[in-house]
């Protein structure tokens, strides 16, 4: 039988193949670089930090490559590895990280993850670091008290460097050759949509496919003009009978005024209808600026506000911003701080949001020419900055918010689309699986 | 008595332990135990428990719960399981139909052969995100080649959204992995049919058989083995296909195209419920196990 040699050597095999795979024992995280200087001229040790981008491609990567490049040569002491995801892989992603406690340092992050990413404890409190910090006098207070408010213990997770808003594109050239301007009321929404169906162009197209409920509710809302989301009974208001009296006229325009293949629309699919002259008029954000004006003259399209509501105000939702966050796990949050504060000082915000084309927090930026002379910006504003606009928060602290309407609600658009279900059927629903998930959540935090 | 003392002392010899075979085994042994028993193990336990990484404040010991709630409360549980019995049926049925016409006919000899052997395996080679993306833009509803060509015939009028009906979409894609999917079957049958023996067709042919009899009862039990053997692993990789799919129809419109691999991918992966999601994996691992058992059995593979 096996002497002690042979155990030995077996014990050898397994100890190395162990070690094959868990990778050889731990990384150094503050790599290899030499000790270089900060731009204080102090020497300091190397850092090495992780950022992770939550929105990823061709138009963005490069806007935060120039930025890290240019924060690198300033704080010559400090590496940033850039790691892009993918915009629809990103939150299964973290949602990883997290759960294998193998987080980045710094992320780029949507406000509405910060309740569910803080609750689990992932994040790195801010407050301290902000308010000794001279973003304190730059940086939107509301977006900031926004972010504050959502999460469960009012601390800040996360500085948003740029603010976004669901608008209606309208193809000025087609509605120029048909004496039309852009849409002011629902009724006229319907009514230009379908005057502006004819020969080969269609006047609307809807998100049929993943995302669809997101914009399906931010319509909504514009149009009934509620602004609880969930009321202190539990009780969700997205199947109120103004809602359904919406979608009801929404999706009676799916073939007769769309593309037949709406059905599975997803984002790419609705721009390439507008900017193709397909489509006259596209409900998305003003963060698709930057795609349109790629195939696109200035002077044919423009951003219209959604209508205002039934009740004659401006509704939209809260939270629509993403920020940077450190995470808990970090080794260096000085330096990770150093690399928020500069992603969200008034040169990066505004290359940012210039090139993305979406609303800076920076108050400097907002100085800036280029936001003066951006249309789509200044309607932004003009909903924004209305004393009577009203913003409704979403129940983002919800664990399954995201993946009620991603696996349950937008399966459900096309259920109704295809003529499966009634737009009725589908709002009871879509209440059914947000109150049921509300009183767990409240069951489990008691 | 001598004798039998020089028996078994050989046969002692003959069965003295060897060391030397186990230690080489090791290794492989380490990786298996480690990159797949373990993650199957890991999936078995997370089958029990509630689990989902986005809300660990939920997390416990579920029991039979998740079983539970997918036998009785999920509403697409049968259907995806539907839609993944049909797309592997179809799958299958017809990549081995078409595929044993395409080894059959590269079997022969004519100019070209080369040529044509290389061209037809080239689907197999190509990625599932490029065919992904080779599809869908045929299929497109404003600049499909399919519209255009069915318009131009006058089969219809006006262009058709195929990715885009709950009755056409599912049909759409699998026709799509069909072309991906026949190269391998014509693959390993042309490398069977070059191993069926010249002498078996000649003898047949002596007896008066023809074209069809000898292709049944020369070629089909020459190839009976491989023709087990590839339907066997094509079930269970079509039963497991997600990428076309995803890419396509993202399981739509109206979950008409969600087949139990994807709706696993998507309740653990996208939806974070790791425990839901395992459960939903150890059903589709005791359907497959059972598949692979019958399968063999009743196609008397050892027989074979």
């Amino acid at each position: 039988m096996f002497k002690k040699r042979d155990w030995l050597a077996i014990l050898g095999v397994v100890v190395f193949f162990v070690m094959v795979l868990t990778g050889c024992g731990s990384e150094d995280s503050t790599g290899n670089a030499d000790a270089g200087s900060d731009n204080d001229g102090s020497t300091e040790e190397p850092v090495e930090l992780v950022f992770w981008d939550e929105n990823a491609g061709p138009d963005r990567t490069p806007i935060w490559e120039k930025l890290i490049d240019e924060f690198q040569k300033e704080h010559t002491n400090i590496k940033v590895e850039y790691v892009g995801l993918s915009k629809d892989e990103a939150k299964s992603k973290l949602d990883a990280s997290i759960a294998a406690n193998d987080t980045p340092d710094v992320a780029s992050l949507q406000s509405s993850w910060l309740p569910e990413f803080s609750i689990r404890g992932a994040l790195l409190p801010l407050d301290d670091y902000f308010e000794n910090s001279p973003l304190i006098d730059t940086i939107n207070e509301g977006a900031i008290q926004f972010n504050k408010d959502i999460v469960q213990d009012g601390q800040l997770y996360g500085v948003p460097y740029t603010q976004n808003l669901d608008i209606l594109w309208i193809r000025k050239d087609l509605f120029d050759k048909e004496n039309m301007t852009a849409p002011e009321t629902w009724d006229a929404f319907f009514d230009s949509v379908d005057k502006m169906t004819k020969n080969d162009i269609y006047g609307y197209t809807i998100r049929g496919g993943a995302g669809g409920s997101l914009q399906l509710q931010r319509l909504m809302y514009a149009y009934s003009g509620i602004t609880e989301y969930i009321d202190e009974n539990g009780k969700a208001t997205v199947n109120d009978p103004k809602h359904a009296e919406f979608l009801n006229k929404y999706f009676d325009l799916y073939q007769k005024n769309t593309p037949k293949s709406d059905i599975t629309n997803d984002y790419k699919e609705m721009v390439a209808g507008f900017d193709t002259g397909k489509v006259a008029i596209l409900h998305h954000n003003i963060g698709s600026f930057g795609e349109h004006s790629k195939s696109l003259e200035a002077d044919q399209f423009e951003a219209a506000p959604l209508p205002k509501s039934i009740n004659g105000n401006y509704v939209a939702e809260g939270g629509n911003t993403i920020g940077i966050s450190i995470f808990k796990n970090t080794e260096h949050p000085e330096e990770a701080f150093k690399l928020v504060e500069f992603l969200n000082n008034a040169a990066s915000q505004s290359h940012w949001n210039q090139i993305v084309g979406q609303i800076p927090t920076n108050s400097e930026v907002l100085e800036e020419e280029w936001i003066n002379e951006a249309q789509h910006i200044k309607v932004a504003f003009e909903v924004y900055d209305n004393p009577d606009t009203m913003l409704y928060q979403p129940p983002f602290y919800l664990p399954d918010y995201r993946s009620i309407l991603d696996n349950k609600i937008d399966p459900a658009i096309q259920s109704v689309m295809s003529g499966e279900k009634t737009v009725e059927v589908f709002l009871d629903e879509w209440a059914e699986a947000l109150e049921a998930s509300n009183a767990k959540y409240k069951e489990a935090m008691q | 008595m001598e004798i039998r003392l020089t028996l078994g002392q050989s046969k002692k010899k003959k069965h003295k332990f060897v060391k030397a075979p186990y230690l080489l085994l090791l290794p492989s042994f380490v990786m298996i135990t480690a990159l797949l028993f373990f993650p199957m193990l890991r999936i078995f336990y997370y089958s029990f428990q509630h689990y989902d990484i986005s809300a660990p404040f939920y997390d416990d010991f579920a029991g039979i719960d998740n079983f539970v709630k997918i036998f009785t409360e999920d509403p697409l549980f049968i259907p995806s399981l539907v839609n993944s019995f049909k797309w592997v049926l179809s799958q299958v049925l017809l990549q081995l139909f078409f595929g044993m016409g395409i080894a059959l006919l590269l079997n022969k000899d004519f100019k070209f052969r080369g040529l044509t052997r290389g061209l037809v395996f080239i689907p197999w080679a190509i990625s599932g995100v490029l065919t992904s993306v080779i599809w869908s833009l045929m299929y497109n509803e404003h600049m499909g080649v399919f519209n255009d060509l069915l318009m131009k015939i006058g089969l219809i009028n006006e262009p058709k959204a195929f990715l885009s009906s709950t009755t056409s979409a599912f049909v759409a894609v699998v026709i799509a992995e069909l072309w991906r999917g026949i190269p391998f079957f014509a693959i390993t049958l042309l490398a069977s049919l070059q191993n069926i023996s010249a002498e078996l067709y000649e003898a047949a042919a002596m007896d008066g058989a023809n074209r069809l009899t000898s292709f049944i009862y020369v070629t089909l039990p020459q190839l009976k083995r491989t023709i087990v053997l590839t339907t066997l692993l094509r079930t269970v990789w079509e039963f497991n296909n997600v990428d076309l799919l995803y890419n396509l129809t993202n399981g739509g419109p109206a979950n008409s195209t969600m087949t139990y691999a994807m709706y696993i991918a998507k309740t653990a992966v996208h939806g974070s419920d790791f425990g839901y999601g395992s459960a939903l994996t150890v059903i589709a691992f005791i359907i497959l196990s059972i598949i692979a058992f019958l399968y063999l059995k009743i196609s008397k593979f050892e027989e074979a």
